[in-house]
């Protein structure tokens, strides 16, 4: 949700991206601990309470619903592992997150490239461009889509009155339009930590490439893109384990028959009411999203991506 | 970067650089769009955007601020930010120092502990918290509401305040302590100035996470109490309406207008460091 | 800021008491004899002795230098006076007072850092003042002591500007004003001048010994650079591997260095390695590359040595002679101010001596052989295999 111009002015320090936090994201020196042991804890009480009891204790006690209702049993996940219809949504979240991890990365890496150009208006403009959407609240962004693509909205009424078509498309409450949407919405996190990358690579390399005789995109080839390989995994690590999670998006525009995780475990938690099934179902996405962000840890490489020296 | 590396001169236009160029325009206006047509669609005389525009008309913005409901979850979603903003930053804050200058063990786990919020999906966090909350009765409070929303703000603080702390060179305290300050004399009067700009910037980034929040808030919404967002989400769903769009552009501007003077007073302040 | 003239107040006219005067009393030229002993200190990080038995005493008034490489433990040593680093064992007294447990802000140490530590967020005299408001100095006081800690580092009229509108020398000198506007024991420099270039730096070297003559300040400097120590230093103190290796005068460390590590560091220095051939009479007859060394040393017939000679003390003469140490003529090295040149010895080592432009010496060309000779008090005998 947060970053700055200044930071992708003079290379991200600090840039806040949910699912980039890690241990190493705040990568501190020791330099001979000035706070005594209890001053620290004391310090960090409130936070630490505040934590524990409104965000840890309730998470922990609706993973353990999900095995303790009636009495201790597995019979949740036995279900979720085993009706078509369950493992069917996961497959589709997990496919529509790759697939805007792909077209994300297809559309940042340009965009992170223009930004990381030594100077001018360009880079600037690019940078308002990716921010802007990102200060905006995603709810506000997939309203958004929704007047883009309704049967009355801006692409249908454009596209009618050009006379491209004679009938309204239907876009909306469909695998695509929740694809597009969710690209639309985590692409600057995948165009910042590429833009981090590019941005710290030595002007000379490529310089030296084109010396020794390679054309600009032979340069690019084997030079830049290789080395900006860490940003781009990161990236897509980012935006792929977002997706999976992602609520807003595929509420709004995805129709009964797309159902993602997200959804699906509102639907059992609210509609349904089935809260230990919700908790187990909550229990695979958490494993899922933290086994992949802890798991690329050193893909994430925190100290080169977010942060920069 | 390097795709250009030999640009000859600033701003003269290479004609191989074309269809990157396009691609990029084309890219940014995907990314522009859907926020930038918000706007005229709130200022359209019709219930819906054609194309070209129709009219111009004030409509909406009357509905809005003339709805009781709107307001009212306008004014209660702001009041909640505004005491997530104070609680966040204080917490977080005081973390950030504990985490940077002080002894601490197990400090990489307690860091990526502290970060979890940004981590784990809203959804799961939105139905665990309810199941907290509601049996204490929680829900649709103030209090609930300024709990778990601190409790979702404070990383944002921590991550900006601590970058903000690390960049202070501790020669500058030690410089302190050699003229004859004491310690916290040199925290309050050396570090603290410095890193001001970053807990400004970090207490607006709470605010908007705070106002911007839209799953948690709609899970323990009530049925006195709903915040903004809840009810955007359910007129978005079940009653869409331009009063939406007109709303909408309201927040975005504003959104932007924070961001950007947050941006501007962390930029303003590294120039002088 | 001399001393006399604030501290002792003129008829009638009474000085304010403050936390100044009362540190005052341990000031700088108040201070006869020791400002600074430092007892037997020892630090270690992990097994590395940074700082190994350390001992030495710092007059009032005068300039000492910290010298070595990198890892020394000059730098070590500095911080444990200032009280940033605690001593393991041993004692630190300063102004008379032991302070080896003392906290640094209570020290009455100045210290001038590395980088400046200039305060970025405020102004050049809110820096200056800033000691003298942590010792409650008045407000009229305090603006006429940065004042006149201004004029002494000529940066008056800068007071209102802010750190970063400051070139690297003014922002030295800011931070030199902010250490002696207080008036504190000591001074201690890490390193100040590294981060200039060679003229300023230069420059800065005769400023800050001027500064110091006329405050009759205590500084403790340290560097890596000996030209610098030797140039600015009453005495300098030569550290190596923690260890203090030797203490003197520069001149003293120049000309009669105590080991061969002292020898090599300070100026420039031959060594020819042989074995003591004879001695008689306090002159040792060395083997050394084809040819006999005369040293004025004591030393064991057959011991294995090095022999020591700087360049400007060789002599040379052309042609083949009747020198006792012969060689051939390798190159000639242009220096601007000297001309030095490489002579190849026999079994391959080379030489290498300073040349006067106006004498028979530099009309030598190489290829030519010459013979080699210098003044036998003006050279060093080594054990070999000593560092």
């Amino acid at each position: 949700m947060t970053a700055s111009i200044a930071e992708v002015e003079s290379a991200p320090s600090g840039t806040i991206q949910p699912g980039a936090a890690l241990p190493g994201a705040l990568a501190t020196p020791s330099r001979r601990g000035q706070l005594s042991a209890g001053a620290s804890l004391l310090l960090l009480a409130p936070l630490v309470l505040l934590l524990g009891w409104a965000f840890f204790l309730p998470i922990i006690r609706l993973l353990l619903t999900s095995v303790t209702r009636p009495h201790l049993n597995v019979a949740n996940y036995i279900r979720l592992a085993t009706q078509p219809l369950y493992v069917e949504v996961f497959f589709r979240t997990i496919w529509i997150s790759f697939a805007t991890a792909v077209l994300a990365l297809l559309l940042g890496y340009p965009v992170a490239a223009l930004m990381a150009r030594p100077g001018g208006k360009f880079p600037k403009l690019a940078a308002v461009c990716v921010l802007v959407p990102l200060w905006t609240s995603g709810l506000i962004r997939s309203y958004a889509w929704i007047t883009l693509l309704q049967r009355n909205g801006v692409i249908n009424n454009a596209l009618l009155s050009l006379g491209v078509i004679h009938a309204p498309l239907t876009m909306l409450y469909t695998d695509g339009a929740v694809l597009l949407a969710m690209t639309h919405t985590l692409l600057p996190f995948m165009v910042l930590p590429i833009f981090s990358v590019l941005k710290s690579l030595p002007q000379d390399l490529p310089r030296a490439a084109l010396n020794l005789g390679a054309s600009r995109a032979r340069a690019f080839l084997a030079v830049t893109l290789p080395l900006s390989l860490p940003g781009v995994a990161a990236g897509c690590l980012l935006v792929f384990v977002m997706a999976l999670g992602f609520y807003i998006t595929p509420a709004l525009l995805g129709g009964p028959r797309t159902l993602m995780i997200a959804t699906l475990i509102s639907q059992q938690a609210t509609e349904v009411l089935n809260w230990p099934f919700a908790g187990a179902l909550s229990c695979v996405l958490l494993v899922l999203s933290l086994g992949i962000t802890i798991g690329f840890k050193r893909l994430l490489r925190l100290d080169r991506v977010v942060s920069h020296d | 970067m390097t795709d250009a590396p030999v640009r000859p001169r600033r701003g003269k236009i290479r004609w191989a650089d074309l269809p990157f160029g396009l691609l990029c325009v084309a890219i940014l206006i995907f990314l522009m769009l859907p926020t930038v047509l918000i706007v005229p669609m709130s200022f359209s005389r019709t219930s819906y955007l054609t194309f070209p525009p129709s009219g111009f008309s004030l409509e909406w913005y009357r509905l809005y601020f003339g709805d009781p409901a709107w307001i009212e979850a306008t004014v209660f979603s702001l009041g909640i930010a505004v005491m997530t903003m104070a609680a966040a930053t204080v917490v977080g804050t005081m973390a950030s120092v504990a985490l940077v200058r002080g002894r601490l063990p197990g400090r990489a786990t307690l860091e990526a502990l502290l970060l979890a919020p940004l981590i784990v999906p809203s959804i799961i966090v939105a139905i665990a918290v309810y199941l907290q909350f509601a049996p204490l009765g929680l829900t649709g409070t103030r209090l609930g509401f300024v709990l778990i929303h601190t409790a979702l703000a404070v990383p944002y603080v921590v991550l900006v305040v601590t970058a903000a702390l690390q960049r202070v060179p501790p020669s500058l305290e030690m410089a302190g302590l050699n003229l004859g300050a004491s310690r916290l004399r040199c925290f309050l009067e050396i570090t603290m100035p410095l890193v001001a700009p970053a807990i400004a910037a970090g207490a607006v980034f709470a605010f908007l996470a705070s106002f911007d929040e839209t799953v948690v808030s709609f899970f323990i919404s009530g049925v006195e109490h709903q915040t903004v967002t809840r009810k955007m989400f359910e007129d978005i769903e079940f009653n869409i309406s331009p009063v939406i769009a007109a709303a909408s552009t309201i927040f975005v501007l504003a959104s932007v207008g924070l961001m950007s003077l947050a941006d501007f007073s962390r930029r303003a302040a590294s120039a002088t460091s | 800021m001399l001393p006399g003239r604030q501290f002792f107040p003129r008829s009638g006219v009474k000085t304010p008491v403050s936390a100044t005067a009362v540190i005052a009393r341990q000031s700088t030229t108040a201070i006869r004899g020791v400002a600074v002993t430092v007892e037997n200190i020892w630090r270690s990080y992990g097994a590395v002795a940074a700082v190994a038995d350390v001992s030495l005493d710092v007059q009032g008034g005068e300039f000492l230098s910290l010298l070595g490489p990198s890892g020394s433990g000059k730098t070590t040593l500095l911080m444990m006076l200032a009280g940033f680093e605690a001593p393991q064992s041993g004692r630190i007294s300063i102004g008379g007072r032991d302070v080896t447990h003392v906290p640094p802000n209570r020290r009455d140490v100045a210290m001038v850092f590395q980088r400046y530590a200039l305060f970025p967020h405020m102004s050049v005299a809110q820096n200056i003042a800033f000691p003298l408001r942590m010792r409650r100095l008045g407000r009229a006081a305090r603006d006429a002591k940065v004042r006149e800690a201004l004029d002494m580092v000529k940066l008056s009229g800068y007071a209102e500007r802010r750190p970063a509108e400051l070139s690297g020398g003014q922002q030295q000198r800011v931070a030199l004003a902010r250490a002696i506007v207080f008036d504190p024991t000591v001074i201690l420099m890490d390193e100040p001048l590294g981060a200039l270039d060679k003229k300023l730096r230069q420059h800065m070297q005769l400023e800050i010994k001027q500064l110091q003559a006329r405050l009759g300040a205590t500084v403790i400097y340290v560097t890596h650079d000996q030209e610098e120590a030797l140039t600015m230093s009453d005495r300098v103190a030569v550290m190596n591997g923690g260890r203090l290796v030797q203490l003197g005068t520069p001149r003293a460390l120049y000309d009669r260095p105590a080991t061969s590590f002292v020898a090599d560091f300070l100026g420039e220095m031959n060594f020819l390695r042989g074995r003591v051939r004879d001695v008689a009479a306090g002159l040792a007859l060395v083997d050394v590359a084809g040819g006999v060394a005369h040293v004025r040393a004591e030393a064991r017939r057959g011991a294995a040595v090095r022999v020591a000679v700087r360049p400007e003390h060789v002599t040379l003469l052309q042609g083949e002679t009747t020198r006792d140490l012969t060689g051939r003529l390798a190159q000639v090295i242009f220096n601007g101010a000297a001309t030095d040149v490489l002579i190849e010895l026999p079994d391959g080592e080379a030489l290498r001596a300073r040349v006067g432009a106006r004498s028979d010496e530099a009309s030598l060309r190489p290829g030519d052989a010459v013979g080699i000779g210098w003044d036998p008090a003006a050279a060093h005998l080594f054990p070999d295999g000593e560092t």
